[in-house]
């Protein structure tokens, strides 16, 4: 395949299915009783901290492999790198409408509550697994150390979703992943799983964009290195 | 009467599209950056006499001891 021509299929996708699920959300899903029309915002809001979840796990999964591998880890680490920053996009998404959703309904930004606190450390350490990853330079010794963090990083999504139900918080507890079931009535239901969805598709298209660029970059450290050898 | 948290839900919205475009805008300029790179270093290489063993650099690699 040529990669100077991606393929469309994916990100042409991603829009039709994000503009679907926006359709859903402002003219299926019913309008919250007491909350009103900012509730559209959990629309985007959940389903992209659970993106954002997925994307760190594969992050984890890779940097194992990573680990592991004594040969064919360059693919593996291009893969953790690209799911880490796709992945803090989405968290960034989710922590960002968090606190305008928050100031409407319960009156503040920001509280330092377990779910709120837990979710920014997740936000921090993966901002820091870029960094430390922009300051090294390239090669094994960077995968493995960024290896090394990706895993650490993933230990702490548990500690993000289950939060609200180990500590007393703000921040209400799970309408849809909780031990009883899904607490949502039909059509909110339906929209929000479509709109997750979308993000999903969404995030598989961001993904691949930016495996491209890091085949690139790559492509351009080796022509580098044997330039200079 | 209109839903005064409408423009809550606005705001809301309006960050993500800023939050995802700033970050395609991102990946676009630097994918055009990186493969302007490689053009650049595909020609330099294709320029640049090719390596022998008689070269004085390369004579000189093979025996690091000289």
């Amino acid at each position: 395949m040529n990669e100077r021509r991606p393929s469309v299929v994916l990100p042409v996708t991603a829009v039709v299915a994000v503009t679907a699920a926006l359709g859903m959300a402002f003219l299926y899903a019913p309008t919250e009783a007491l909350q009103g029309e900012v509730q559209r915002i959990f629309y985007v809001h959940v389903p992209s901290a659970w993106i954002g979840y997925i994307a760190f796990f594969v992050v984890a999964a890779s940097s194992v492999v990573v680990l592991t591998r004594r040969r064919d880890w360059e693919r593996w680490d291009r893969i953790a790198v690209s799911s880490a920053e796709v992945g803090l996009v989405f968290l960034t998404l989710s922590m960002a409408t968090g606190p305008i959703w928050g100031r409407r309904v319960w009156g503040v930004w920001w509280v330092w509550d377990a779910r709120l606190t837990s979710a920014l450390v997740l936000w921090l350490i993966y901002a820091a697994y870029l960094v430390f990853r922009s300051v090294q330079a390239p090669g094994e010794r960077r995968a493995r150390l960024a290896a090394v963090i990706g895993i650490i990083g993933a230990v702490n999504i548990p500690v993000v979703h289950f939060a609200v139900v180990w500590w007393r918080t703000l921040h209400p507890e799970p309408t849809v992943i909780s031990p009883s079931g899904p607490q949502l009535p039909g059509e909110m239901l339906l929209t929000l799983m479509a709109s997750f969805a979308a993000l999903l598709v969404l995030f598989a298209a961001l993904l691949g964009i930016r495996l491209r660029l890091e085949r690139t970059r790559n492509k351009v450290d080796s022509m580098l290195g044997a330039a200079h050898a | 009467m209109p839903d005064p948290s409408v423009p809550w839900l606005a705001a809301g919205f309006i960050v993500v599209w800023l939050v995802l475009g700033a970050y395609l805008v991102r990946l676009h300029r630097a994918q055009r950056r990186l493969d302007s790179r490689l053009d650049e270093l595909a020609t330099r290489r294709q320029h640049s006499p090719p390596a022998t063993p008689e070269s004085p650099q390369d004579g000189e690699r093979a025996s690091p001891s000289d």
